[in-house]
């Protein structure tokens, strides 16, 4: 089932969490709702989950394969909601959670104990806690009782999955082992989904499309390639992934950043804007300093080489720091030192003016 | 020099008698006397005292506080906790402040209050003239005072609680597809309902005991509005030392054993129940078809 939202706004008093959202999530697709705190992203799944009601709008619209549902109960949409911190019942046991939204069902349409039996044991066996039914949630590891939350939000038969951080209460290790899990689980029931994280990595692991957002308003939407190699706003570029950030001005048709200038903006831009440029550590060239090579004069002042890639922290002789991130391969053929001289320059450097960009 | 083993055993024992001390003094003691006052005269007269009308009538206007109060109390206490610690609105805290006012006001002066609103000359006298009710010194009266003063009792025990325990799961089962009432009967009752014992207790054991407001309001007429704790003080202030004792000593068994039913819900409250053994994280593996 597809989930579109039209022109949604949310209000906690005087703090509007949301202003004016629309997105649509395909049918089948895992889609990532990504952004810092605060920048409203779970208000969002909450509305669509009907827990929260967003501000009346004439065109305010949260619709499932085309119908709006924007006044039925939260119970009627179909939706498997998983909280950020579980929300089990504490006072029931795995088996009793799991067939909880089943024995809510009216008279006429509750399954029998049998096929709720059936049915609860076959989401235990999938999600791999066969023989903990008659645990309490309390006697669960938290992986294990997020994996609980899972199968009782499955257990509905759900046409949408909601997950509010699904992983945000977990350590590294196990947060790393359930993500990949989730992600084969969802190729394999192939449900909408739409969860909310404050981890890029996580959005750009899991997610057919991620949905940037940032104080109330999205940013960008794009598959995790679009939103990584081309962002179309400053925060998106600083959100996803490190940068380094320049401040300058556009003069004669160039922006100009200390020792970097960008040509290209001539007659596009008016003299004296202020212009930011942001590079990824990774996008920056150090060679040697001789002859054959072009670039801006700097020093090394720190080299860190524990890690995937190696760290230097590069000083121009104008201007403010630069990270440089390099292989190790070419760390070994360069062999910088500290204090050393070198040559830099600037690959898919990205301009944000007021309102221009390139 | 003294190790400091050597003093936390010290300052344990020195805890242990301070404690032992004070049960004797405030609860074993008292508690000899009365039995010993009771029984001063004689079975007998123990017998006489505690099967006279008069203690009869108040024994029975007691229960009748008590099991009139509670259901309203809990009742109360339910749904202004469910609305203080699930619900945004407005005049919330001027709820919570109103739940909290029988704690502030003084028995005596919650009595003399509702005088002033109930009595002949009072704000609704004449109406309650019209409709010929006559509420001051009368049954309804150490009802409404016991109600009044009890109020508080089982809203504030799970105030906290609720509060804890927060909305999620409660929004679990509304996702879940449970109605209003089956979120309640199924979630939210379970998770309080050792409180909510507890509570209970706490407004029994006050019912019985109140005596400022209930006698003001009341006007502690003998052998029409009197009520235990009442008829206790009018036997004493008669030199009836023995029929006071015999009495009291009814009041005590009663306030005994809603202490040990208190004792023992608290407990249950505290240990929740249930055995906390948290499991090692496993990695799942792939998904079973």
């Amino acid at each position: 089932m597809s989930i579109e939202v039209q022109h949604i706004s949310k209000c906690f008093g005087a703090f509007q969490a949301l202003h004016d959202v629309s997105l649509r999530v395909e049918e089948g697709e895992l889609m990532a709702l990504l952004g810092p705190s605060g920048s409203g992203k779970t208000s969002l799944l909450r509305i669509i989950a009907g827990l929260d009601s967003p501000e009346a709008h004439p065109d305010a619209k949260v619709m499932m394969n085309n119908e709006n549902m924007i006044h039925t109960r939260a119970g009627n949409r179909k939706v498997g909601f998983v909280f950020q911190h579980y929300a089990l019942f504490r006072h029931m046991t795995v088996f009793d959670n799991i067939a909880f939204g089943m024995r809510m069902r009216p008279k006429k349409e509750r399954p029998s104990k049998k096929e709720m039996k059936d049915r609860v044991e076959q989401l235990l066996n999938l999600i791999q806690l066969e023989n903990m039914g008659n645990r309490y949630p309390m006697q669960l590891s938290g992986g294990q009782r997020q994996r609980v939350a899972l199968a009782r939000a499955l257990a509905i038969e759900p046409k949408v999955l909601l997950l509010d951080e699904p992983f945000g209460a977990l350590d590294a290790r196990v947060r790393e082992d359930l993500r990949k899990w989730l992600r084969r689980l969802h190729k394999e029931i192939q449900i909408t989904s739409l969860f909310v994280t404050h981890d890029q990595e996580e959005a750009l692991e899991l997610a057919d499309r991620i949905v940037v957002m940032n104080e109330g308003r999205i940013e960008q939407i794009g598959t995790p390639d679009e939103v990584f190699h081309q962002p179309r706003t400053e925060f998106v570029m600083q959100f996803l992934g490190s940068v380094n950030l320049f401040h300058g001005r556009i003069e004669r048709g160039e922006a100009v950043f200390g020792p970097w200038k960008v040509p290209g903006l001539l007659g596009k831009c008016p003299e004296g804007t202020a212009a930011r440029l942001f590079v990824r550590p990774y996008d920056i060239t150090v060679q040697p300093d001789q002859q054959e090579y072009e670039g801006t004069i700097a020093f090394i002042r720190r080299i860190q080489s524990a890690g995937p890639h190696v760290k230097m922290e590069l000083e121009p002789e104008s201007g403010e720091r630069v990270i440089v991130e390099i292989s190790h391969e070419r760390h070994a053929t360069l062999k910088p030192r500290v204090g050393e001289k070198v040559l830099v320059s600037l690959r898919n450097a990205r301009v944000f003016t007021e309102d221009y960009t390139i | 020099m003294f190790s400091s083993d050597y003093i936390s055993r010290l300052s344990r024992l020195i805890f242990q008698v301070i404690t032992l001390a004070f049960v004797s003094l405030f609860l074993i003691l008292p508690l000899c006397v009365i039995i010993s006052e009771s029984f001063g005269g004689g079975l007998k007269a123990y017998l006489n005292a505690i099967s006279h009308p008069d203690t009869l009538l108040a024994l029975g206007l007691t229960f009748l506080a008590v099991i009139v109060t509670l259901p309203l109390n809990v009742l109360f206490g339910i749904v202004a906790a469910w609305a203080l610690t699930k619900y945004e609105f407005r005049g919330k805290s001027l709820l919570s402040a109103l739940i909290d006012l029988p704690f502030a006001v003084p028995p005596v002066i919650a009595g003399f209050i509702l005088i002033l609103y109930l009595g002949k000359h009072g704000v609704f006298g004449s109406l309650l003239e019209k409709f010929d009710l006559n509420i001051i010194f009368s049954t309804p009266a150490i009802v409404i005072a016991t109600l009044f003063v009890t109020i508080p009792f089982v809203a504030r025990e799970l105030i906290p609680l609720m509060q804890e325990q927060g909305t999620e799961e409660e929004q679990a089962a509304v996702s879940l597809g449970a109605s209003t009432l089956q979120t309640f009967f199924y979630v939210t009752l379970p998770n309080i309902k050792w409180a909510l014992l507890y509570g209970i207790i706490l407004t029994v054991a006050r019912s019985m005991g109140e005596f400022g407001a209930v006698s003001v309001l009341s006007g502690h007429i003998r052998g029409k509005t009197v009520t235990l704790p009442l008829h206790i003080e009018i036997l004493y202030n008669e030199y009836n030392f023995t029929a006071a004792f015999a009495v009291s000593s009814l009041l005590m068994l009663l306030a005994l054993l809603t202490l040990i039913a208190k004792e023992f819900f608290f407990w249950k409250l505290n240990s929740g129940g249930s055995v906390h053994q948290v499991q090692e994280d496993t990695v799942p593996g792939d998904p079973a078809s």
